[in-house]
């Protein structure tokens, strides 16, 4: 039964883009192809050229694209700099990934990494390289306090949003499933999976955060489940974070193509700042 | 001439030493005054971020408040609809009935929902889903049977803002009210919102605060609008500036400002002043400093250039000298320098501590004025707030009363206390009374009772008569209540039977506006001074306008004497003020502002700037010390082994315009008379060393009075409104006996001297091509424009200065009086003497001329002028007594003899012998410049024929000179056997007398051509005296 849904689900969270299979012999078969290519530029790379990183350009604090200058800003974006300065490249051009593209642009080396509160997971794994974690985080849930609701028993019956796209609707089912709150059965399912009824608890998934937290503003959902990072931007003194509910911990990493030159090159370059406290000051620097 | 190696190397030491010195001076005077300024910044940003928590969290509170009672005003509403629900006032749950209420009401929308969230009746059509557990809260009612919380909802994309309230009309169905909370975020916008808060602070002359999110580092808050939303880090600001407590020279967006920096929250509060502004302050204050100081070292060194230049020009004598050690000093230098150094030197510390005092007061004003200024608009500023919450308070709770004489119309019955006090809790007021027609009270919820309107005009309640009379509402201002003498506020709406419309009476609601209360308190004068902190040290005070006492001090003994009795005077009185006071003794400097019923004094001590001067003037003199220890050293100190090369001693050059006078036995040049008036112009190389640093200086000076010329002409163009400089300039400073009025003062005879030296300039070039009336006129005017501008200057300074002008001239009449009765001998002696010295017409060391008397002048006094005559007598003239001078001071003088030759003797045979022995006795008499000439013959007298020799030499040698060549000429006339005839008895035989030949004949007539020749520019003063020398000899 569990296993079932853990299927489900995967099929679920990647029902967007492809199956999971599909996204395995593609992942095989492109990330063959592009080893090649960034093999290629990474040779290249020392003499001093640019490397292409996936960015997100809706998180404060870790990638923020500020339209008033153009520029990207946060803990990632110093990461990044920091990461291509240590790896030997003089540019570094930031690309926006959202996560319905994220994978896509990696795969087919539009992308060289992504730092993009990207968590390892093992799905992912499967597709692609990470460095070892620079940021820990909780996937939460966030409620607005008008709604009186301070626990998720108070949920029950309830919509839950998610962004899709992000790994937060099947860990958000897996945790409900594991705590005895659903049995775990979906009843509706959506056309494109953004719609989904389960026995004791809706699931709406939402093109963006923006989307996702004004759908919480008008009541149509009545918890978002995000990751606290991205959370943060969204919080104001009428909203709380779920007390007590913790859908799930995760990791952030610098995701690389499967098998690339550059993938133990980030690794050991991520550790070395994780080790000297450089990463520890830029958490500080953007906390 | 050509300079000596030993002196081009000297030169070039004294220019570097000079630049070194002005550079040191340069960089220390500024890096000190950068460092006072900015440490008077700095406090100044300390105080705002230490008030700065304070201040948000009043804003905070504030908008904390304003939503309080924003929800208030809209629970009652909704609170109030249950209660007419309840109470069979005529509700129906219809979409007609809703807009009834709407429009009583004045709300967006009321609507009748379920407690599931079905809307059962509506005013309008709402996007809201009440289903949803976003609006649990308002569900809230059901169990508290209160009205909810607000729910609010932003959804800017669909447009849609909201709040709702709820209110219980029974465990199925409650009431919702809609509104748009627009007016609630303009009250927040302008009360309680960063930009309200940062925008009212001020730093300086035009430093800010602005914000900065210590999360993503954007700007929240700055004046430029612009930039709001722009990234801190990318408009140059480096993370590492931004610490909590920190102070850093930060550049935003390319304008270089000194910060400080308070984190708050999530917020970095960043206090920046621009650079430009601190430098501004100082820049002036530095620059008349270095100006002093560059004229005194560049005076001392150029005085030894020049020293050192005509020395070697002329040479000097070894005695000069003396050997020092390993060095020689030059003593006739070097009592010279030493003299123009020290007077120098006391000129920097002067200048130096005068500017600092200027900078520092000037400064203390500005912060204080400015500090007066935002305390008395902040006065002025509660005052309206609370006038306008007044007017709001009034609208409010006549809004309610209309709600329950609405009530009271609909349903009679319910005037009954257990349900007025329902109402008044619906309402959210205090307390609910009932009238009838009669003006008698039927029912409240208030422990008054038995209460008939009062028909005395003086009572409060007198005023709600004319409710009986036909007005709809009365609406009272706040007042002390007669009873309990808590602010209390009563509004009356009239009351009808709604089926005829006639009177039945009205509803008057009691409230206690505790809010307003509250406020109303905070504008009282003592509350706002309380705070107010200035500097370290220094305090806020008042004094009441209406009768002149202390309406608040900090100490409480002092508060409420009378502002006379405690030291403040009635001068001080007024807006604007800004001197030193002194309170109780003790003495601040203070600057006052006035409002409407208050003189507002912000006082503090002298300030760390007054402080600093001390050091700082020390720390410039010590500098020119040593700069003009080493100008002075170079200049008068040799290497004692060198051997000064000397040119041979040149006494054949003479300097024109220029003699030597005696004064207190020491030799001294000074200029001749006729050089005086008539402006001659001198080559620069024929002036003595001290006449050339008199004319640099005079340079010096005289660009000096034109810079500060046109700084006062153009000042609003040069200066910033509110600087220093265009503070001492505006004049706002108190008249009396301060600095910025001697400074004005100064500035504004600089303004004169200019003006009346361009004028008398232009009168001299006018004068030049005009006939001798023309010449004769522009003298005059020039005298004209000289006296009148000194009389100008003169008044104008006193009325600076305080002094009372129109006073100064009515005593000029009682002084009249009092010279017409007896002082008048002293008084012209004095004015005498003050004419004599403007007008230049001796001055001490000049030989003068008055009433055949003549002599040396030694001092000119107030009331005498003292004279040697030349035997060591002193003439004492009375200055009034002194006219008709001649001032003798001249280049050349002429000695003249005369003598008388026997008729028989042969003229050309004399002149012969003249000729060959005149060059003899000059090369005898060394007083002689020049000659000694023959004059021709004066008179054919009764027993001679006089001639006259005459000699040019020095005025001083003349007597002496005179006396020699009388000696010369009868040693002469020996010699040759030339007879000066006396009285005599002769008893002769005939003698041959021999005669001339014609080569004599020729040569005598050729001797006395040249000699006429030689003479006759000379005019001889003596001449006149000619005649009585002749008959004297009779």
């Amino acid at each position: 039964m569990r296993l079932l849904n853990r299927r489900q689900f995967g099929g679920l969270v990647l029902a967007g883009a492809a199956t999971l299979l599909a996204g395995c012999t593609d992942a095989a078969s492109s990330s063959a192809g592009s080893a090649g290519s960034a093999a290629s530029t990474t040779i290249a790379a020392p003499s001093g050229d640019t490397i292409r990183i996936g960015v997100r350009a809706d998180i404060v604090g870790f990638g923020y694209l500020n339209e008033h200058t153009g520029k990207y800003y946060g803990m990632e974006i110093d990461l990044a700099n920091d990461l291509a300065q240590r790896l030997g490249y003089k540019n570094v051009e930031f690309v926006t990934v959202l996560p319905e593209n994220r994978k896509e642009l990696l795969l087919e080396g539009e992308i060289d990494a992504i730092i993009g509160c990207y968590s390892i997971a093992d799905t992912r794994l499967e597709n692609f390289d990470f460095s070892p974690a620079y940021y820990d985080d909780s996937v939460i849930a966030v409620v607005q306090n008008s709604s009186l609701i301070s626990s998720i028993d108070d949920l029950k019956g309830c919509t839950f949003g998610t962004m899709g796209g992000s790994n937060a609707a099947p860990l958000l089912s897996i945790k409900l499933y594991e705590i005895g709150f659903s049995n775990g059965e979906s009843r509706t399912l959506g056309a494109d999976n953004s719609d989904v009824l389960f026995d004791t608890w809706h699931l709406l998934q939402y093109p963006s955060y923006e989307e996702l937290s004004d759908a919480l503003e008008i009541g149509e959902v009545d918890a978002m489940v995000l990751d606290g990072a991205i959370a943060q931007t969204y919080m104001s003194d009428e909203r709380q974070v779920l007390p007590d509910f913790v859908v799930d911990e995760v990791s952030y990493g610098v995701a690389t193509q499967k098998g690339s030159e550059l993938s133990p090159r980030v690794a050991e370059a991520v550790q070395e700042m994780l080790d000297d406290g450089t990463i520890a000051a830029y958490i500080d620097k953007w906390d | 001439m050509r300079m000596s190696k030993g002196l081009t190397v000297k030169i070039g030491v004294l220019v570097a030493v000079v630049l070194a010195s002005m550079l040191a001076m340069g960089v220390l005077l500024s890096g000190m005054q950068s460092n006072l300024t900015r440490a008077s910044y700095t406090e100044e940003i300390d105080y705002e971020e230490e008030s700065l928590p304070e201040l948000l969290e009043q804003a905070d509170a504030e908008t904390v408040e304003n939503t309080a009672q924003f929800d208030a005003i809209y629970q009652s509403k909704a609170a109030s609809v249950a209660f007419m629900a309840q109470n069979d006032t005529g509700f129906e749950a219809t979409d007609a009935k809703m807009v009834e209420y709407q429009e009583l009401l004045a709300v967006d929308n009321i609507m009748v929902v379920t407690r599931e969230g079905q809307i059962v009746a509506r005013a309008a059509d709402t996007k809201a889903d009440f289903t949803r557990t976003r609006f649990n809260r308002l569900r809230t009612t059901f169990d508290t049977h209160e009205p909810s919380d607000a729910v609010e909802i932003e959804y800017p994309e669909e447009e849609w803002l909201d709040r709702y309230y709820a209110a219980r009309i029974d465990d199925e169905t409650m009431v919702v009210i809609e509104q748009d909370p627009a007016e609630l975020r303009a009250l927040i916008e302008s009360t309680g919102s960063l930009a309200s808060v940062l925008g009212g602070i001020s730093l300086g002359q035009d430093g800010y605060v602005f914000a900065v999110s210590a999360k993503d580092y954007v700007i929240e808050y700055h004046p430029n609008a612009d930039l709001i939303g722009a990234d801190a880090i990318d408009a140059g600001i480096s993370v590492e500036n931004l610490e909590d407590g920190a102070y850093a020279n930060i550049t935003l967006a390319g304008e270089p400002l000194y910060c400080g920096v308070t984190l708050i929250g999530d917020t970095y509060y960043i206090s920046a002043v621009p650079e430009a502004d601190m430098a501004a302050s100082s820049f002036i204050t530095v620059g008349v400093i270095l100006f002093a100081f560059f004229m005194v070292v560049a005076s001392v060194a150029l005085y030894g250039i020049f020293v050192l230049r005509d020395d070697e020009r002329h040479g000097h004598s070894d005695e000069d000298y003396r050997v020092l050690g390993p060095v020689r000093v030059n003593r006739a230098i070097a009592g010279r320098a030493l003299v123009i150094a020290a007077v120098g030197f006391l000129g920097v510390m002067v200048i130096s501590f005068y500017m600092q005092t200027l900078f520092a007061l000037s400064s203390q004003s500005l912060t204080l004025t400015e500090r007066a200024e935002s305390i008395a608009d902040s006065i002025e500023r509660s005052q309206a707030s609370a006038d306008e919450l007044e007017a709001q308070y009034g609208e409010r709770y006549l809004s309610k009363a209309e709600v329950a004489a609405y009530i009271i119309d609909h349903n009679p019955s319910l005037a009954t206390r257990e349900k007025l006090a329902e109402l008044a809790d619906a309402l959210d007021i205090q307390y609910i009374f009932t009238f009838d027609a009669q003006g008698v009270m039927t029912a409240t919820n208030s422990n008054f009772t038995n209460f008939t309107l009062s028909e005395d005009p003086a009572d409060q309640s007198y005023e709600f008569r004319k409710l009986l009379q036909g007005v709809d509402h009365v609406v009272q201002d706040a007042m002390p209540d007669e009873v309990s003498q808590e602010l209390r506020q009563y509004i009356g709406v009239t009351t009808h039977d709604p089926a005829t419309g006639e009177l039945t009476g009205f509803v008057q609601l009691g409230i206690r506006p505790t809010r307003l209360e509250n406020l109303l308190e905070s504008v009282q004068i003592d509350h706002v001074l309380d705070g107010v902190q200035v500097g370290s040290d220094g305090f806020a005070f008042a004094v009441s306008k209406a009768d002149g006492t202390i309406a608040y001090y900090p100490d409480q003994n002092t508060a409420g004497k009378d502002a006379s009795a405690v030291g403040i005077t009635e001068n001080q009185l007024h807006d604007g003020f800004s001197d030193y006071i002194t309170v109780n003794g003790e003495t601040y400097y203070a600057a006052v502002t006035e409002t409407s019923d208050y003189y507002v004094f912000v006082a503090a001590g002298e300030g760390a700037l007054m402080a600093e001067r001390g050091p700082l003037t020390i720390a410039t003199g010590a500098i020119a010390l040593v700069c003009l220890a080493v100008v002075f050293a170079v200049i008068s100190l040799d290497p004692a082994k060198s051997i000064y090369v000397t040119s041979g001693p040149d006494d054949g050059e003479e300097r024109p315009g220029v003699v030597e006078v005696n004064i207190g036995g020491r030799r001294v040049r000074t200029d001749t008379a006729v050089s005086r008036w008539l402006g001659r112009s001198f080559h620069w190389d024929e002036l003595s060393p001290e006449q050339k640093v008199g004319c640099v200086l005079k340079w010096f000076a005289g660009v000096a009075v034109i810079v500060v010329c046109i700084a006062v002409i153009f000042k609003d163009a040069i200066f910033d409104k509110r600087s220093l400089f265009a503070y001492i300039l505006g004049g706002t400073w108190e008249h009396g006996l301060n600095i910025f009025a001697i400074t004005a003062s100064i500035m504004f005879a600089c303004v004169l001297a200019t003006a009346a030296a361009v004028l008398q300039k232009i009168l001299r070039m006018i004068s030049r091509v005009l006939d001798a009336r023309g010449v004769t006129m522009c003298r005059l005017i020039s005298s004209v424009v000289k006296y009148a501008s000194v009389i100008g200057m003169l008044y104008w300074c006193l009325a600076l200065l305080g002094v009372d002008t129109a006073t100064l001239l009515a005593s000029a009449g009682l002084l009249t009086f009092a010279v017409s009765l007896g002082a008048q001998g002293i008084v012209s002696d004095i004015i005498a003497g003050l004419f004599i010295i403007f007008e230049g017409e001796f001055r001490v060391g000049d030989i003068i001329q008055v009433g055949g008397q003549r002599g040396t002048v030694m001092e000119i006094g107030v009331r005498t002028t003292k004279i040697n005559d030349g035997s060591g007598n002193i003439l004492v003239l009375r200055n009034s007594n002194i006219s008709n001078v001649v001032n003798m001071t001249k280049e050349h003088s002429y000695a003249a003899v005369e003598v008388g030759i026997e008729y028989g003797e042969s003229l050309e045979r004399v002149e012969n012998i003249l000729a060959q022995e005149l060059p003899n006795i000059k090369k005898r008499l060394p007083a002689i410049i020049d000659g000694p000439f023959y004059k021709g013959v004066t008179m054919l007298a009764d027993n001679s024929v006089n001639i006259k020799i005459v000699a040019e030499c020095a005025e001083k040698d003349r007597a002496p000179l005179t006396n020699d060549l009388n000696r010369e000429m009868k040693l002469l006339f020996d010699k040759h056997d030339i007879s000066i005839p006396y009285p005599q008895v002769v008893v002769n035989q005939p003698v041959q007398f021999k005669k001339a030949t014609a080569a004599e004949k020729l040569a005598a007539d050729k001797f006395n051509a040249e000699q006429k020749e030689a003479v006759k520019n000379m005019v001889d003063e003596d001449e006149d005296f000619d005649d009585s020398n002749d008959s004297n000899r009779h």
